[in-house]
């Protein structure tokens, strides 16, 4: 079975609802969730993100009420930390208090889109972190990526932001990178059907799928967006006979 | 430099990355290219203005007591220092064969020079402007259109220059191949902060100069507006370590007190935004603040790497000026010069009335734009 990453933004529409799609999602066949913190200015994500993140804010969501969160649920997939840099750098207790509750949390990596690979290089970063890559990605920087040993390698499957799309460019690309790179590699940007979802299953290690389940949890109610969560990715897995 | 001391660097999306390295090397060419300094001060010179005098502010000086110059940005073209880096970047989006150029713009000083230097060019321009700063700076708006220039409104976030950074980066992103992104201050990613001060720099060189021909020596203090910080970075440059006081005025907005204001340097914290480390204004867990200031050029939670090293080493002092001292020298230069200032330089020019020892000193104030754009805003507030 290939991989399946989703993500969900947490706090949108409020932090219980967020606990309440992440326990549903236990009864399906994922690798994992890339829990989402939300920021004031998103750069890499498009206006359904971007929407969700402001609403999560508005909430009064903070990264001590989302790890409090995910301390309080038992889940057997992996949970990743999605943030940009700002809120993990400007964590009020510190970063030796913030590792020690990513552990206790169980977060197994952060994903931080605005910490390119040249930065990470010199960067103190204090929890492993994932590594992106892009259609345009040289070959010297694989070597680096190698180096680092990631939980994982993040695929940006296309040119621009976050967004559902019907479209699939750069598979080759993608081939040739899973052929370099080490770790697995999940491939993510703009996947909404299960067409793209079993393409990209066969060349990469999985799926990441993201805005398309944050605008299903927009479109339904909160207390039946856990169920709709369950049933869009079921549909999005069905191509691959699950 | 990637980086000021610990500040500046590239904090960018993986996708952003080759383009910034593109657009590094070209920089570094044109840097060395006689070709491109020859194109660029042939346009400066004959095209922009300059260079712009360094006028002593006689009635000023004897209100003050001292010996006050302005260096007169307002008489560049297009009525700001806006257009010394435009000239600059467009051309070497030219020279890079980019067919399209996108900027943001806050108060529509730089989006207006953008424009004015793609009509120039014959380049195909995209700004982005907050829907808040549409409203107010409507005339820029459209000078903008009527330059050929699409404006496009952001409506996320808090609708100013911090959320049209963020649009022009997505634009950038989705359509790297053939779209320049000029950046219009000394922020964001390397090579911007570098690039956008050399560009800049001109006014510091021109400043040293003229100053030199009329007193015979360097001046005692130079003042100016930081928002990003393009133009300060421009005049203070060349003055870095001679001795000259450097100050950099920031907007104090209601107060620094009240929490509306963009005062960065001054009341900000370090973090990571547009793709530098810098000073920026947060709140405890992080997320950009809201600012408020009575000039869109200045409504901005951050600043630019190098003054954020600047601070931090005390080459440059820092201070925060509020909108009801910064809307009376408004006036007062109107008055007693003949000259209207742009609410942004009006916050150096306010500087002088906090100055305590100023008396027979030798004094530049970089008066970095002309205050016909803030025309509106100012008849709403007072009597003028």
């Amino acid at each position: 079975m290939k991989g399946f990453l989703a993500y969900i933004p947490a706090g949108f529409p409020d932090l219980e609802t967020t606990r309440s799609i992440l326990l549903e999602m236990d009864t399906l066949p994922i690798t994992g969730v890339e829990v989402g913190v939300p920021f004031s200015d998103p750069v890499a994500d498009g206006p359904v993100i971007q929407r969700a993140h402001q609403a999560a804010l508005e909430q009064g969501t903070d990264l001590d009420r989302i790890l409090d969160m995910l301390c309080s649920i038992r889940v057997s997939y992996r949970i990743y930390l999605m943030s940009y840099l700002n809120p993990l750098m400007n964590y009020p207790g510190g970063r030796k208090r913030l590792r020690v509750r990513l552990k206790s949390a169980q977060v197994r990596g952060l994903i931080i889109p605005d910490l390119p690979l040249k930065e990470r290089k010199e960067f103190d970063l204090f929890y492993p972190g994932i590594i992106f890559t892009a259609p345009n990605t040289g070959d010297k920087e694989i070597k680096l990526i190698n180096s680092f040993s990631p939980p994982f390698v993040y695929y940006v499957a296309r040119y621009g932001v976050t967004g559902p799309r019907q479209d699939l460019p750069f598979l080759e690309r993608l081939k040739q990178l899973k052929a370099k790179i080490k770790a697995p590699v999940f491939a993510g940007f703009g996947i909404s059907t299960p067409e793209q979802v079993s393409v990209l299953s066969r060349i990469s290690d999985g799926v990441i799928v993201g805005s398309v389940l944050v605008k299903t949890i927009a479109e339904s109610s909160s207390h039946a967006a856990a169920e709709k969560v369950r049933s869009k990715i079921k549909y999005l897995l069905n191509d691959f006979g699950l | 430099m990637r980086y000021f001391g610990e500040f500046g660097g590239q904090f960018m999306p993986e996708i952003i990355m080759p383009a910034l390295e593109e657009l590094e090397q070209a920089y570094l060419r044109a840097k060395k290219s006689k070709d491109f300094a020859c194109k660029l001060d042939y346009l400066l010179e004959n095209y922009a203005g300059r260079p712009t005098p360094l006028y002593f502010a006689r009635n000023l000086s004897g209100k003050y007591k001292a010996k006050i110059y302005l260096k007169r940005e307002d008489l560049l073209h297009t009525g700001s220092h806006k257009l010394n880096n435009t000239l600059g970047q467009v051309l070497l989006a030219v020279f890079m064969g980019k067919k399209r150029v996108i900027a943001e713009t806050g108060a529509g000083q730089h989006g207006v020079a953008v424009a004015t230097a793609s009509a120039l060019f014959g380049i195909n321009c995209a700004v982005y402007m907050g829907a808040e700063d549409m409203r107010r700076q409507k005339s820029n708006v459209d000078r903008m259109r009527l330059l050929g220039a699409e404006v496009i409104p952001v409506t996320g976030g808090a609708c100013t220059l911090k959320d049209a950074i963020n649009e022009a980066l997505r634009d950038w992103i989705a359509n790297l191949n053939h779209t320049y992104y000029a950046l219009g201050s000394v922020v964001g990613p390397y090579p911007y902060p570098e690039m956008v001060r050399e560009f800049q720099k001109v006014i510091g060189l021109e400043t040293k100069k003229q100053i030199l021909k009329s007193e015979g020596r360097l001046p005692d203090h130079i003042i100016a507006c930081v928002g990003g910080g393009s133009n300060a970075a421009g005049i203070f440059a060349p003055f870095i370590d001679s001795g000259v006081k450097l100050t950099g005025v920031e907007a104090g907005g209601k107060g620094v007190g009240t929490g509306f204001h963009s005062a960065t340097l001054t009341q900000g914290r370090p973090g990571f935004l547009h793709g530098a480390k810098i000073y920026l204004l947060q709140d405890k867990w992080g997320q950009i603040s809201g600012t408020h200031s009575v000039s869109a050029g200045l409504d901005y939670p951050g600043v630019g790497p190098e003054h954020s090293f600047w601070k931090k080493t005390g080459k440059v002092k820092y201070s925060a000026i509020e909108d009801d001292l910064v809307l009376s020298m408004f006036s007062e230069l109107s008055r007693r010069e003949g000259i209207i200032p742009a609410l942004e330089s009006s916050h150096a020019l306010a500087y002088l009335k906090k100055m305590r020892s100023i008396k027979n000193k030798v004094i530049v104030v970089n008066l970095s734009g002309r205050g016909d754009k803030d025309m509106n805003i100012v008849m709403q507030t007072r009597e003028v």
